[in-house]
Order: C-alpha cells, then structure tokens, then sequence
C-alpha cells in the first residue's frame, strides 16, 4: 500500500506542476466569462444559463486536462525512462493503481478549484444551488470511468494521440449510447436492436451520471441514486483497471 | 573464487524474428565492477532489461542473489522535481530522508538538491539517477550507458562515483561503449556481439588473447571477428 502511495503521490506532485492544468484552470477561467456574457444577453432565466452552461464548461475542462494528464504522464514515463525506474521498484499493479489513484487526485483538485471559481460567479449573481456540488460529484464519477479507459488504453497503445482519441470516444459513447439505443429501438431491425442492446450494456453508461439539467434547476438527486451510481462507477472503474493490469502484465513496456 | 551474484545462463531473448540475445551466459562477482562492452544494437539494453525482469526472455535462467538498483538508459526524470524531492518521493520504506540526503552528498548534488532537476546538467542528472538507483538499498547497481552524452569531467564524475561506491562493497554492472572509460574502472569485462557474448575475463586477459596494445584494438579484433559470417 505504501508504494501505491508513493506513487500516487509523485503524480499528484507532477500533475500539479503541469503547464495543462494551469492552462485547463485558464481555459475554464475563459467559459465562465463566456458564460457570464452569456447570461446577460440571455433570455429567460439567467440563473438556470449560467449554472447549466458553467456545468458543461466544467466538465469539458476537467475530461481535457485529465485525460490528457493520464495519457501524457504514461507517454512521457515510457519516453523518459521513468516507467523502467517505476517498473524495477515496485510492481505493475501498483503502478497502475498509482498512477489512477494520482490522476484521481489531479482531478478532484482541478474540479475543487473549478467549482471555487464557479460558485464566486454565482454568488455575485445570487443564482447558487447547493444541488450544484451533486452535479460536480457526477461530474468527478463520470471522470472515474473515463481515467480507467485512458489507463487501459495507456497500457497497450504506444500514440499517445490515438488512446486520446479512443478515450475521447468513449465518452462520446458513453454519454450518447442510450439516446441512441432508443432510436435504434424505435427504427432499427430486429438484429440491429440485438447488437445494440449488448453493445449498450458493454459501453459504460456514462448518461446515467448527467444529472446537469436537473440541478441547473436545483433538483438534487436522492441518496439512494448517488449511492447506485457511485457504487457503478467504481466498479465499471474496478474492472477495466483489473483489464489494464492483465494487458501491463503480459505486454512488454 | 567470489560469489556470483547475478547469474545468466543461456538467455535467449528475441522481438519477433530478430534474435537480439542468443545464449548469453555471464556470472558477475559480489563487489566487482563488471562492464558490458558492445556497439550499439548489440544487444546489452536488452540482456539488462531481460535481467531486471522488464522483458521476458524465450529460454535461459538468470538468478539474482541481491537486490537491485537501475538506472536507465538517456535517464530523464520529472523536470518540475526537486533533486531531493525524487529521492524522498521514490525511497524504499527502509531509507531514510537523512540517508537520502547523504545519498546525494556522496553524489555531489549536496548543494544542489534544493534545485529543480530542470536547472540540472547532464552529469548532474546521472549523478541524480545513481542516487537515486541507490535508494532502496541495493547491493547491485545496473546502469545502463551511465556516461552517455557526458562531458569528460561529467564522465569523470560518474566513474569515481562508481569506484566509491564498489568501495562501500558494492557490485556495479554497466553497460558502455566508450573503450577509455573502461580500462580505468573495471573489473572484468563481457563483450557482446549481435546477441553473442564473445569475451568474458579481464582487461589484460583479452589484450594477451588478442596480441593487442590496447582496448581499442582488442575490441575492434573481437567484436569484428563475430562480424564475419
């Protein structure tokens, strides 16, 4: 355990000290403003503009900068030589679940510091809901998944650009496959409805944590909900970890 | 005789079709400094990684009777890193921050250490890794081309780092291929050729083998005569 800590410590260290996550911090800096200018040219609730467009800049920001930070660190480890220094030290799972564990900490660190600056924003509008922080904490859920599939994909894929782009699609996926499984449902063939219906259930359901709308209108969720979808998170974030470690163990680095 | 540490026997290591290692056998002696002398692509990154348990081999044994300490080939580490702070953080839980501190006395980066590793030279970055290979207590340092890109007082600096540390009991297997460094420094020398070990034994051994006057020489009879098919 200590060695776990060890290196989710050195990464927590290093993800701070980062050019990306100062610049992810500027880029969220950047839709707030946006956000703000929105709100004063909207029509309607403002209120409900700028908590739901500063949700979605949020989570933008954050899936960015994590993603980013997980797939570059491994990259830069494998380029530098670190990760030989990592692997003849301590032991590959404890490498991985390090580094997940490191990122983790990275990224409830930048959601801290987004949802700080956001808050200020809507205190000066008087348009803050205490619901806000469960949209957050779906937000960071949803990041839990996600930062497993990059270290999956970490783990085999030696272009940095294209487990970005894998991990980029599975969010995309994620966050759409039950739209689409309803419209496969309604129009698709019988085989089409099949496939889709397993793929569905293969795919993690990231929709199931987009709570945005709701809390934009201060609707926070039941605890029973909070309690299925953080066991959920965990445990789809546990198997593709327990996936990543087989593939590290038996790939040459 | 001294007691083998490492023992190699057989290995056989290959990337698909290419056979990189091919039944190389080595025994390296407790407090000996031990040199892997080959050109580049000969296969000694490989016969180090196969060691440390990096890669897998196809056949062969290797037996380790001590702990190890590594230090990778072109060593990078994090620039936004202090030298102190990547001891500290990287330290087995039997090493202490005061040891590390020593550790990077002995090194030379005392007066260094509150610095960023990107204000760092080279030589200062191999002094650091070193150290830092140091840092969970070991009694065998592998270190991988532990003078590549360095100036002669860099290179100077890393080798009386080495002999101190064979003085402290140390066993020190290194890989180069800069002939002069050599003779100066080792023990005993193996000289791999396209995955072969062609020579093992002292530097005076392979100069009387060979009828040559000098390293350079002997090298280039050795590994040449493994050249030709």
């Amino acid at each position: 355990m200590r060695n776990i800590l060890s290196i989710a410590s050195i990464t927590f260290k290093e993800g701070l000290r980062e050019k990306v996550f100062y610049g992810s911090i500027i880029l969220f800096s950047l839709i707030l403003l946006l956000n703000y200018i929105l709100g004063q040219i909207a029509y309607g609730d403002q209120g409900k503009v700028l908590r739901d467009v500063g949700l979605a800049g949020l989570e933008l920001s954050a899936v960015l900068v994590t993603v980013f930070f997980m797939l570059n660190s491994f990259w830069r480890d494998r380029e530098s030589k670190m990760l030989d220094v990592y692997l003849s030290r301590f032991l590959r799972h404890e490498f991985l679940l390090g580094r997940f564990l490191g990122v983790f900490s990275v990224t409830a660190v930048f959601l801290f510091i987004g949802l700080i600056c956001f808050s200020l924003l809507l205190f000066f509008h008087k348009a803050f809901y205490f619901s806000l922080l469960a949209g957050v904490f779906f937000i960071f859920l949803k990041l839990v998944i996600l930062l497993s599939f990059a270290l999956f994909f970490a783990t085999f894929i030696s272009s940095q650009v294209l487990a970005y782009l894998l991990t980029i699609a599975v969010y995309i996926t994620g966050s759409i496959s039950r739209n689409a499984l309803d419209i496969i449902n309604q129009e698709g063939s019988p085989l089409s409805i099949f496939f889709f219906k397993y793929f569905y259930l293969l795919f993690p359901n990231l929709d199931k944590f987009e709570i945005k709308l709701a809390v934009a209108y201060g609707n926070a969720p039941q605890f029973s909900y909070v309690a299925i979808s953080v066991i959920y998170a965990l445990a789809y974030a546990g198997f593709v970890l327990s996936i990543a470690n087989l593939i590290f163990k038996i790939k040459e680095q | 005789m001294p007691k083998a540490v490492v023992r190699v026997r057989d290995l056989t290591k290959s990337f698909g079709k290419l056979r990189v290692l091919n039944k190389v056998s080595i025994d390296i002696h407790e407090g000996e400094i031990f040199c892997l002398l080959g050109a580049n692509a000969a296969g000694k990154t490989t016969l180090m990684r196969c060691l440390l348990g990096l890669l897998k081999f196809q056949s062969g044994e290797i037996s380790l009777s001590a702990k190890t300490g590594f230090l990778p080939e072109n060593f990078s580490p994090y620039r936004y890193f202090r030298g102190k702070e990547l001891l500290y953080d990287f330290r087995t839980k039997n090493i202490s921050k005061e040891k590390c501190d020593s550790l990077l006395e002995m090194a030379g980066l005392a007066l260094s250490k509150d610095r960023y590793i990107r204000e760092y030279s080279r030589g200062m970055i191999q002094r650091l890794g070193i150290a830092l290979a140091l840092s969970t207590d070991p009694e065998i340092l592998v270190l991988d081309e532990p003078t590549l890109g360095l100036d002669p007082l860099g290179q100077k600096q890393v080798l009386d780092l080495m002999r101190v540390l064979k003085g402290q009991g140390k066993t020190i297997f290194f890989s180069s291929h800069i002939l002069s460094q050599v003779e100066g420094v080792c023990d005993r020398l193996g000289i791999i050729s396209h995955g072969r070990m062609v020579f093992l034994g002292a530097v005076e051994e392979l100069l009387k083998k060979k009828g040559a006057s000098s390293l350079e020489e002997a090298f280039i009879l050795t590994a040449g005569e493994s050249d030709c098919p």
